[in-house]
């Protein structure tokens, strides 16, 4: 399991190594990056100074070395139209989002598993097709569209809650909500369609005819339904957390989506390339989270390292 | 021991109904080990999963008959009072162990619900005891292993543990050694009789292999499109078969046909589900039939060796 574990981590480090690299050669691919980041009326003094305040003027290599370093020390340099270091900003930020991203989570898990999990064991019954029915509409509604019905009904009509803002617990739940209409649907279909396969499997027949009551058989259906749910789970929230920027400009939640769009209108580099960083980083620990949680869930997951291992062994032992 | 008695089954197919199981009445004599044997689609599968009800709906269900198990008519029990029967009664040996086994879950923890009149405390001795008389080496190192750390015939083993854990009565063996290797196949069915002698087991013993029942069996049950054909103890069925369909079954699986010579295989296919004949399923495909074969369904005629068929015009002995 240790050997699992570090394997998986050392990938994950490289998926960050690899990614960051790109970022950073596709900023400085297209062209003279300080003319790209300066306005469209800037003078050629002005090109020179941003030039000169992002250390374009330097050679590749020392940039590259320079932005690894800052990386690595979490220094993300300036944002220009902050005036702030751009750790200050995406932090904060990014903890906005997470709040917003594990509640929607937590909502979307919990809903979409056990809504799944039954319309899986009842295939074909009423239940069942209004389960399908309703995860096809929530995965077609466009979030902004669903956020704007939701500020409607809960806040203007009933006004049970607040329409926008990060104020207390009761202005999480709309934009959660919001965010959480897309991942439900998506993981109760998963958990359906993997139960329903898990319940015709031989196993399943097999664990009935030790007479086990009803508990039990849906924990072992569920543990085996779980690997591919796992899988979209991780994903979608790792979407969450990049993907929230519709929803967290519809109800001004500061997080990062709406901290990215004002980076982008601003042209502020720095505070971009922080953002793309952070979230890489966000996405990989959570594929690592998945796959370390695959492992616990799949004693043959955990056995297939070590079992290659001796196979390449044998082989060697036995060509020598 | 078990009482089957006009048993029919249905499966129920984008709104058809098949119906895989005819009229089926048959007894197992209590200590002895009785043969199922007939080609895919001939029901016997069904019989064992409807002693079990494993067949409700949507899937199917039980349209007829009744089936007691120590006296208890199954199909008349509740969902909770048929675990109850599961759980002490009724052991299952699958047909492929590796698919059977739940693949997350370790050895031990897969015998224990299957054992939950054992005290807590007595479990893992118990354990270990089956394991290792159902010949599983090193059986107290090997209880938090998964499926996948052990080989075809092993995972057998474990499967028959968990299968005996409930100390049961009857035991259903649904093919057991169809997915294993032919060498381990051997060691399975010596097992399997084995412990019917040693508990007093009455077992039944679902097979598409004729000679592999005669190593194991002493009775034996010809199912063909969901009837029994012919049933008896199996060593008068094969000394003196009456039905062409066993004739025809033990002339397809015998031994003495010597190289380059034909086997003696059955011709024509056997019938599906949605398509049964009305008379007596073979008929198609039988050399005997006569026109009342094609339209109604012969009686049952015992012999004087205890052995009885279903045909209007038997094998001349």
């Amino acid at each position: 399991m240790t050997r699992y574990t570090l394997s998986r981590l050392l990938q994950g480090l490289v998926a960050m190594w690899v990614i960051v690299t790109i970022v950073f050669f596709l900023a400085r691919l297209g062209g003279d990056a300080a003319a790209l980041l300066a306005p469209p009326d800037a003078t050629p003094e002005q090109i020179a100074a941003i030039r000169l305040s992002y250390g374009f003027d330097q050679p590749l290599h020392l940039q590259y070395v320079d932005y690894l370093r800052g990386i690595v020390t979490l220094d993300f340099g300036q944002s220009v139209s902050y005036r702030q270091p751009v750790v200050d900003l995406v932090i904060p930020a990014m903890v906005n989002t997470a709040r917003l991203a594990l509640a929607a989570f937590v909502i979307a898990l919990v809903l979409g598993v056990t809504f799944g999990a039954i319309a899986g064991v009842r295939a074909g019954t009423r239940y069942d097709q209004a389960v399908r029915g309703l995860s096809v509409l929530g995965q077609s509604v466009p979030p902004f569209w669903l956020g704007m019905l939701l500020v409607l009904l809960f806040s203007i009509n009933l006004g049970w809650l607040p329409a926008f803002g990060s104020e207390g617990f009761t202005s999480l739940i709309l934009p959660a909500c919001a965010l959480a209409a897309f991942p439900l649907a998506s993981i109760a279909r998963l958990t359906r369609s993997s139960v329903l396969e898990i319940v015709a499997r031989d196993q399943t027949l097999f664990e009935r005819s030790k007479g086990v009551g009803p508990a039990t058989l849906m924990s072992h259906i569920l543990r085996n339904a779980s690997l591919p749910v796992v899988t979209l789970a991780g994903i979608q929230l790792g979407a969450m957390f990049s993907g929230t920027i519709v929803v967290e400009n519809l109800f001004a939640w500061p997080g990062v989506g709406q901290l990215a769009i004002q980076g982008i209108q601003a042209r502020d580099f720095a505070l971009i390339q922080g953002i793309v960083v952070v979230n890489t980083f966000v996405f990989v620990a959570l594929l690592f989270v998945v796959d370390l949680s695959y492992g616990w869930l799949d004693p043959r997951v955990r056995a297939v390292k070590s079992a290659v291992k001796s196979k390449v062994g044998a082989n060697v032992e036995a060509a020598a | 021991m078990l009482e089957i008695s006009n048993l029919t089954t249905h499966y129920f197919q984008g709104g058809q109904v098949a119906t895989a199981v005819r009229g089926v009445s048959l007894t197992l004599n209590k200590g002895l080990a009785t043969a199922i044997v007939g080609e895919s689609g001939s029901g016997k599968s069904t019989v064992a999963m409807s002693v079990m009800r494993m067949i409700r709906p949507p899937i199917g269900d039980i349209a007829e008959g009744t089936i007691r198990v120590n006296g208890t008519d199954v199909t008349a029990a509740s969902p909770k009072r048929m675990r109850e029967i599961l759980r002490t009664s009724i052991g299952f040996v699958p047909q492929d162990p590796t698919t059977a086994l739940d693949p997350l879950y370790t050895i031990r923890s897969q015998i224990v619900e299957a054992m939950p009149h054992v005290e807590r405390n007595k479990r893992t001795e118990t354990i270990v005891e089956l394991l290792t008389s159902l010949g599983i080496a090193d059986a107290r190192d090997r209880l938090r292993e998964h499926p996948h750390q052990f080989s075809g015939g092993m995972r057998q083993r474990v499967a028959i543990a968990i299968a005996l854990a409930k100390e049961p009565d009857l035991l259903i063996a649904d093919e057991p050694t169809t997915a294993l290797d032919v060498t381990t196949q051997i060691g399975i069915l010596r097992l399997l009789d084995r412990l019917r002698r040693e508990r007093h087991l009455t077992t039944m013993f679902i097979t598409h292999d004729i000679r592999v029942a005669r190593l194991v069996c002493q009775d034996v049950a010809v199912m063909y499109g969901g009837v029994v054909v012919e049933s008896g103890p199996l060593s008068a069925v094969v000394e003196a078969p009456s039905h062409p369909y066993t004739q025809a079954l033990l002339d397809a699986s015998s031994l003495d046909v010597g190289p380059r010579q034909r086997l003696r295989a059955i011709s024509g296919s056997p019938p599906t589900l949605l398509s049964m004949p009305s008379g007596c399923p073979f008929a198609p495909r039988c050399p005997n039939a006569t026109d009342i074969c094609r339209s109604e369904m012969p009686a049952t005629t015992r012999k004087a060796d205890g052995s009885s068929f279903a045909c209007w015009n038997p094998v001349a002995s």
